[in-house]
């Protein structure tokens, strides 16, 4: 990673490497700023908390620049700090506006093929994940979106959340199973 | 006898850790087949909508990392309030309450005064009939 290689090299002066740390800080935002507020926002499901949340996760990661030290992949880093801080947010009770859910209508572009009933069968089918995701658990809703949202197979999310690969495991088991069952017959 | 997929090997399949005689009971079974082929559709269009939902909400903002204010500024904003506080105590005064004077009061006044004013007191006045007479 080249942010990695400009931190570790031996910089002849300060000011040159503080210029390096600058520069791979906004590579750093420009390739993971998206996913970040992706993942921000389907777990807080409010707009101006997601970008909050992942402003702050920047700064952190800036701050925390130097310190890193590659044992793991800088999108784990940056997850990592993230979840921690959209879990401190959720064990304040007033961050439980998420019950309020965003209204969903965007699943006609990749279905424009699909049937009307179709459609509005899959729309009622999103619907429900999403309400289940919202009903679960702080930590389970975390591990399940980083499964089905952002794709991390269970070693990624153990190191995101520090947990062992038995318990994502067994996380993702409960949060599979509320979603089958809220989806009932459905599917 | 059951001869389909159990819950757990289902959630197993989905969650990326299947167990290998999951995986060849779903290459011969067409009903759990089906019914996997169902969830993961529902989870893949779960995923679409995140993603929709992000990318129609998402502002790239700029994160200008700044200094931290630190404990010398906070030292130098007490500072300042502790000035300010030491200089607007000194100049407070306390306006003092102006008397209430009733109108009993100023007749009491007025009854002393009338008889700090006689050359005998009105307590004193049997024994003035003691007092030699002046003369003429």
């Amino acid at each position: 990673m080249v942010a990695i290689r400009l931190i570790g090299s031996a910089a002849t002066s300060q000011s040159r490497s503080l210029e390096n740390v600058e520069e791979s800080f906004d590579e750093i935002v420009e390739e993971h700023q998206a996913s970040l507020f992706r993942f921000a926002l389907s777990h807080l499901r409010d707009r101006d908390e997601a970008h909050s949340v992942t402003q702050d996760c920047l700064l952190r990661a800036h701050r925390s620049l130097g310190s890193f030290r590659g044992q793991s992949s800088l999108r784990t880093w940056l997850m990592a700090i993230l979840v921690n801080l959209i879990h401190d947010r959720a064990r304040t009770a007033r961050w439980r506006f998420w019950l309020k859910l965003q209204p969903i209508d965007n699943l006609q572009r990749s279905d424009l093929r699909a049937s009307p009933e179709t459609q509005s069968m899959q729309r009622e089918q999103v619907d429900a994940v999403w309400q289940t995701a919202a009903m679960l658990p702080t930590q389970q809703r975390t591990v399940f979106l980083l499964r089905f949202v952002e794709d991390m197979d269970l070693l990624e999310i153990a190191a995101v959340t520090g947990l062992k690969e038995g318990t994502v495991k067994a996380h993702l088991f409960r949060a599979v199973h509320a979603v089958r069952g809220r989806l009932g017959g459905k599917v | 006898m059951n001869t389909h997929l159990n819950d757990e090997q289902i959630a197993d399949i989905l969650i990326g850790a299947p167990v290998a005689a999951a995986d060849l009971h779903l290459k011969t079974c067409e009903d759990c087949r089906a019914q996997v082929a169902s969830l993961e559709d529902v989870l893949g269009n779960f995923r679409s909508s995140a993603y929709q939902l992000s990318e129609a909400a998402y502002r790239p903002r700029q994160v200008v990392p700044r200094p931290s204010f630190g404990r010398l500024g906070f030292t130098l904003a007490g500072a300042v309030l502790a000035v300010i506080g030491i200089v607007s105590i000194q100049n407070w005064q306390p306006t003092k309450p102006q008397p209430v004077i009733l109108q009993s009061d100023i007749a009491l006044l007025m009854q002393i005064d009338a008889q700090v004013s006689r050359g005998i007191p009105e307590a004193m006045e049997p024994l003035s009939q003691f007092l030699p007479k002046e003369s003429n």
